[in-house]
Order: structure tokens, then sequence, then C-alpha cells
């Protein structure tokens, strides 16, 4: 219990950073799309006669960029590098950060558990990303509203940010198995980031040239494309698994390496 | 002189990790021009009747994907952001280094004035900012070389790639601003990389909406790879405002390192 408050409090500040920033970006945009949308409808009668092959190159698929769920869905992959970002670091620096500020002995020493130590420093990162989500939750049906003049969207935004979630899930598990593996809090995050900019490339390359469309399983930016959960209102069941498997597995490895871990003094 | 080399020691292998995987990235998607080069071309030619404002949204721009230099400016704006994140974390890591490392009372108590020691550094960045630039322009002048039937425009090339530096001195800037404004950075990558990506973002939506104000706020809209193609030189009032920006932070990374107070052991 301690613990999981001590890791709260010290990841307090960039929660409320990373917060922040989340709400300032979905406000900017819809601000955006107010001017957006007056401009819009001359514009949306060419995008119909587009070709689906080139629809699809932008990743827009039936999506209409001038409706406000189709703006959205078009910040939405944003919010999914944003949240990416924050997740695989956040899990990185959690589990690794205590040899790093020197506080390893003095943690590893206590009458606790090491399963305990890492199921309390999960825990935390699991709270930080249901915040994380949920500001962006709030924000998102606050500040849509404010803008939408149209049909309530308030039931799309929650399934997408249920694929948010699922993939912060992802990352955060990622980040947490390389934690544990890696003995340097520094060579980690690096990995980390390697493994962050490797499937957002991944995920632009498979929208350039759809022919190598099978490395989709390489990049949970894929898993749940946000034309698809508009358009049908669920998840690819397959792609649910594979995120389950990875985040059960992801879990598994820290936990398995950070019992047997050689603490560097 | 001492502390540049040992900076220059320190940095080398990291500065060419992320040479080679900017490298890496190139040679990957060149792969892919020409396949994808052949479908552009019947895109290009449906996409060439939309009216520019269109093509804007879209994020096409100007940009001639079917030409090697207007695929090889859409990989810019990814090679820039990897770049950038390697500018960021040299320049948050550089001085704060010391502080993690424990090594700042070892340092700074040598008869050397503390703006030897940040000079120093600075100029370390920039050596390894200049070889890895140049390492890069003359790699992928090979391997775009190889994909041009007749010549490559060589000045719009250059152009295009000269704004991969400057931008990287912006975050380099920025880095160093940060590490020496705020108390203790623990880990660099994760705030370059929240860093770096909220400045994609905003240029990724900016590139949608073409909003010219909102391409003040970051440093990846100042060098637009179309505009530099369109013009084969660069927007000045926009090179004169990067320039700013740069001397600024890095003027005011002198007189506040000059004061801030440096935890001992």
């Amino acid at each position: 219990m301690n613990i999981l408050k001590r890791e709260l409090n010290s990841n307090l500040k960039s929660l409320m950073i990373w917060s922040g920033s989340m709400i300032f970006l979905i406000y900017a945009g819809m601000l955006k799309y107010s001017g957006f949308a007056k401009a819009g409808t001359s514009v949306n009668e060419l995008f119909n006669q587009f070709p689906p092959a080139v629809r699809s190159m932008f990743g827009l698929g039936e999506l209409d960029i001038t409706s406000i769920l189709g703006f959205y869905a078009v910040f939405y992959l944003y919010f999914m590098v944003l949240a990416g970002v924050h997740a695989i670091m956040l899990g990185t620096v959690i589990i690794s950060k205590e040899e790093r500020d020197k506080t390893a002995d003095f943690l590893f020493v206590k009458p606790v558990r090491r399963s305990k130590i890492v199921s309390s420093k999960l825990l935390a990162t699991l709270l930080n990303i249901i915040v994380f989500n949920l500001v962006t939750l709030l924000a998102s049906i606050i500040f849509v509203n404010m803008y939408n003049t149209g049909q309530p969207i308030t039931d799309k935004i929650l399934e997408l940010m249920l694929s948010l979630f699922i993939i912060q899930l992802i990352f955060a598990a990622i980040g947490a198995g390389i934690g544990a593996v890696i003995n340097d809090v520094k060579r980690a995050a690096s990995i980390s980031t390697a493994i962050l900019l490797s499937t957002f490339i991944i995920s632009v390359a498979i929208d350039l040239y759809k022919k190598i469309d099978f490395l989709i399983y390489l990049t949970p930016f894929k898993y749940f494309p946000a034309a698809d959960i508009i358009k049908t209102s669920t998840y690819s069941p397959s792609f649910l698994l594979l995120s389950f498997i990875l985040i059960i597995s992801f879990i598994a490895i820290t936990y398995l390496f950070m019992e047997k871990r050689d603490i560097n003094i | 002189m001492n502390i540049f080399s040992q900076e220059l020691k320190m940095s080398a292998a990291s500065m060419i990790y992320w040479t080679a995987s900017i490298v890496l990235f190139v040679l990957l998607f060149m792969f892919m021009y020409p396949p994808i080069s052949k479908d552009i071309q019947v895109i290009e030619s449906i996409l060439s009747n939309f009216p520019p404002e269109l093509r804007r949204a879209l994020g096409m721009t100007t940009l001639d994907l079917s030409q090697v230099l207007g695929f090889y400016g859409f990989l810019f704006i990814y090679i820039l952001l990897i770049g950038s994140v390697y500018a960021m974390k040299s320049g948050i890591s550089v001085l704060s280094e010391e502080i993690r490392s424990k090594t700042a009372d070892f340092l700074l108590v040598k008869p050397v004035p503390r703006t030897r020691i940040v000079s120093a550094k600075i100029l370390s960045i920039l050596s390894n900012l200049i070889v890895q630039n140049l390492l890069f322009m003359f790699i992928s002048y090979i391997i775009i070389s190889s994909y041009v039937n007749g010549s490559l425009d060589t000045r719009t090339f250059i152009l295009i790639n000269l704004s991969l530096f400057q931008v990287q001195l912006f975050f380099a800037a920025v880095g160093l601003f940060l590490s020496v404004l705020i108390k203790k950075i623990k880990t660099v990558l994760p705030v370059s990389l929240g860093v770096v990506f909220a400045f994609f973002v905003i240029q990724m939506i900016n590139q949608s909406l073409n909003d010219p104000k909102l391409a003040y706020i970051t440093p990846f809209a100042y060098f637009d790879v179309s505009k530099i193609i369109q013009n084969v030189g660069y927007d000045t009032s926009f090179l004169i405002i990067n320039i700013i920006i740069i001397f600024i932070l890095t003027a005011l990374t002198y007189i506040i390192y000059q004061k801030k107070d440096i935890p001992s052991l």
C-alpha cells in the first residue's frame, strides 16, 4: 500500500502535465473544427468522389472528415501516438528506476516480496493510465459537445476511448517488461523509445503501402482502426485476443525477471 | 577542451545508433518507392484535379509522391521526428547528466568558469549534430540517387536535408533550456519524446487545417518540404524566427546555469 502511494505521488506531476496537454490539444482541435466545419460543405462533396483506395491511403476509410466524428477520428490517431509515448515510458521507468535513484537497496530490503513490489508498481501504472483516459474522455465529450451541431457522438467517443485504453495497456506492459529485463534504466528507456518509434513508423508504412499489411500485427496503433470502430461499433476479436496475450505475457515477463533480477547497488 | 573531448567520447555511440536508425528508415521506405510510385501516378492524376485547399487538408500539400524527391519529402517529416528526438535528448542530457551521475561536484569544483563548461558541452552537441547530418546526407544521397532516372536535383536535396539540422538545433536548444530550468530531470527520454511528439502532433494538425497561426508554434512547420521543393529555398521569416528562438534559449541556458543550484552528494 505504501509503495503504491509512493508511486502515485512520484508520478503525479507528470500525470498532471500529460493530462493538461491532452485537454489543451482537444480544446484547440475542436476550436479549429468550428472554423473548419463552416468552410466544409463544398470540401465534403469532393471528398465523397474520392476513390476508396485514395481514402484509405489517408487513413480515412469511410470517414467524413468534415463531420465532427470524422474530424475527431483524425485527432484520435494522434492521441494514440501520444498515449503510446505516455504508457510505454511510464511502464519502463516505474519498474527500473529504483537502481538509478539509488533507492533499490532501500526498497528491496524491506520485508515485502518482490512480486508484491511489482504488483504495486503495475497497479500505480494502471491507475495513472485510467486517469489519463478519463481526462481525455471527459475533455473530448465536453469540447466535442461544445462545437457539435449535429447528432451527439458521445457513444462513439466512448468506444474510441476504450480502444485507446487497451492500446495504452499494451504499451505499458511492454514498457514494464523491458524495464524488468534490462537492468539499466537508461538503456531500457532507449529500447522502449526504439520500439515506440518503430511501431509508429510501421503504421505509417502500412498506410502508405497496403501490400505490407501483414506487418499490422507488429504495431498496436493499427489494432483498432478508428474508421472500423465508428462504422461497426465493435473491436476485431482476433486483435482483442492478441492484445490480451501481449499484455499478459509482458506482465508475466515483468514478474519473472524482477523475481530473479540482480540489483545493482 | 577536456570537457569537450570527454563529452564527445561519451556520446559518440549514441550518435552512431541514431544516425544508423535514420539511415535504416530511409533505406526501408525507399524499397517501397518503386511499387508505390506506380500506384501513385494513377492517384496523382486524379488528385491534381482537386483544389489546393483540399490537397492540403489531406496532408498531401503539393508533394508529388511519384517523384523521388517528393516521396523523400514525404518521408522527411518522420526523419525530422526521429532526428529531433535525438537532438532534444542530447540537449537535455548534456548538462543534467552531471547531476544524475553524481559527477557535478567533481566537474564544477574545477577551476573552469561555468560558461566555459556550458560552451564545451554545447559545442559537443553541435559537432555531433554536424557529423550526424553530414553522414546522413551523404548516405541518403547515395540511396536516393540510385532511384532517380537522370540527375537528382542536388540543390533541393541539400536544402531539404539542411532543414533537419536546423530543426535539430531548435530542439537541442529547447532541451538545454529545459534541463537548466527544471530542478531535477530524472529520465531524459520520456521528456524528450513527450515534447517532440507534442510539437509533431501540432504539425500534423496544422498540416490538415493549414492554419498560418498554428505554424508559428511548431518548428516542424518552419521548413515545409513541399515549399522547399517548389521554391528551391526557405521561407525567410520562419528561418529567422528559428534562429532567434535558438539564440534566446541558448542565452537563457547560459544565464540560468550560471546561478543554478547544483545538488551535491
